[in-house]
């Protein structure tokens, strides 16, 4: 390797060592923020009007179920548990509706597709996926903000 | 390896490179969509997407080959992968390809280098996530949350694109040795050839 190469390699191995550092600043910062702000949450509404929004800490006092979805486990509150704590009795369809940052952040699912198995598991970033064993993987909904339900 | 005649030469390219960069362009899309492991890590199809971009670039071995390669892989993700990104996740396939191309003269144009595709390969899959952020926020999505678990990504990124790039590498090697690769520039040239040199 010639000195011109190795400086590259350097440079670059630094440039990546600050670009990860930046990521983690830039990380704890969205972290803080979110905190400020009361955390991340997630609503109940019903025709338009908000029946209850969970917090982290909420949705984590509810019973936890434990799935696997592409032999991986899930573990979380049953969205019909999250439903009946925030009020519902009946309802046709509940719409999955999240940021859809990485995914299409609408999942639409008829009562006869929710069960128990059907959760809302929490990722390392802090946020709520809705996943079951039924729910095809390109279908689930990362970063739920909203259930709809009608 | 034989050598295509000049009348099937276009932009530099014999139709053996322009075959290896459609097919690798293919493979990447195929392998983001079917070679899903559910370990719930950011970034792991850096892993294959990587070794198949350091393969491609490296079997070619001109420059400009991984940029072709994202730019087919980005089309076809364009068309098949759009997601919720739409066509704008064209721009996470073709930025590592470039990437690809502009790191690899730097560090010595030696893609079965296990060093120099370890490192090319987990810059190529950082800028993947780079690319996914400014995405994000040309779509208008909050920054909050395209940052939640941005560190721990950048991480995995790193890892998992390093290994991809160091798998490619001894893959790349294999290949030079059974001669089906192109062959390592030479010791007195940094750089590998440019599109143009062949025709």
């Amino acid at each position: 390797m010639t000195r011109k190469q190795f400086i590259a390699l350097t440079v670059t191995v630094a440039a990546l060592a600050a670009a990860v550092t930046a990521a983690w600043a830039v990380d704890a910062n969205a972290r803080k923020e979110q905190a400020a702000s009361g955390g991340y949450r997630i609503e109940v509404t019903d025709g338009g009007s908000v029946l209850r929004s969970f917090t982290s800490a909420e949705l984590a006092k509810l019973p936890k179920r434990r799935v696997a979805m592409q032999g991986q486990p899930q573990e979380g509150p049953s969205v019909l548990s999250v439903l009946k704590a925030a009020g519902v009795k009946r309802f046709n369809t509940v719409t999955v509706v999240g940021q859809g940052v990485r995914d299409d952040g609408r999942l639409v699912l008829k009562r006869a597709a929710i069960d128990e198995d059907v959760l809302l598991d929490f990722a390392v970033r802090g946020t709520a996926k809705v996943c079951g064993p039924d729910i095809a993987w390109e279908d689930r909904v990362r970063d739920v903000e909203r259930l709809e339900v009608r | 390896m034989s050598t295509p005649r000049s009348s099937s030469v276009v932009w530099g390219l014999s139709l053996r490179d322009r075959l290896v960069i459609a097919l690798v362009g293919a493979l990447i899309v195929a392998a983001k969509f079917y070679l899903r492991i559910p370990i719930r890590v950011p970034g792991h199809s850096g892993l294959f997407w990587m070794a198949l971009l350091i393969i491609g670039t490296g079997a070619v071995g001109k420059r400009g080959a991984g940029t072709l390669i994202g730019l087919v892989s980005a089309v076809l993700a364009s068309i098949f992968l759009p997601g919720s990104e739409g066509p704008l996740v064209g721009i996470k396939y073709f930025v590592p390809g470039l990437l690809t191309d502009v790191l690899t003269p730097l560090l010595g144009g030696r893609l079965d280098s296990p060093l120099t595709a370890t490192v090319v390969g987990a810059a190529a899959n950082m800028s993947k996530l780079a690319a996914s952020y400014l995405i994000g926020r040309a779509m208008g999505i909050s920054a909050g949350y395209l940052a939640l678990g941005l560190g721990v990504s950048a991480v995995t990124h790193l890892v998992f694109g390093g290994l991809g790039g160091l798998a490619g590498s001894l893959v790349l090697g294999r290949l030079r040795r059974a001669g089906v690769a192109a062959p390592a520039p030479s010791a007195g040239s940094a750089v590998p050839a440019r599109l143009e040199d062949a025709s």
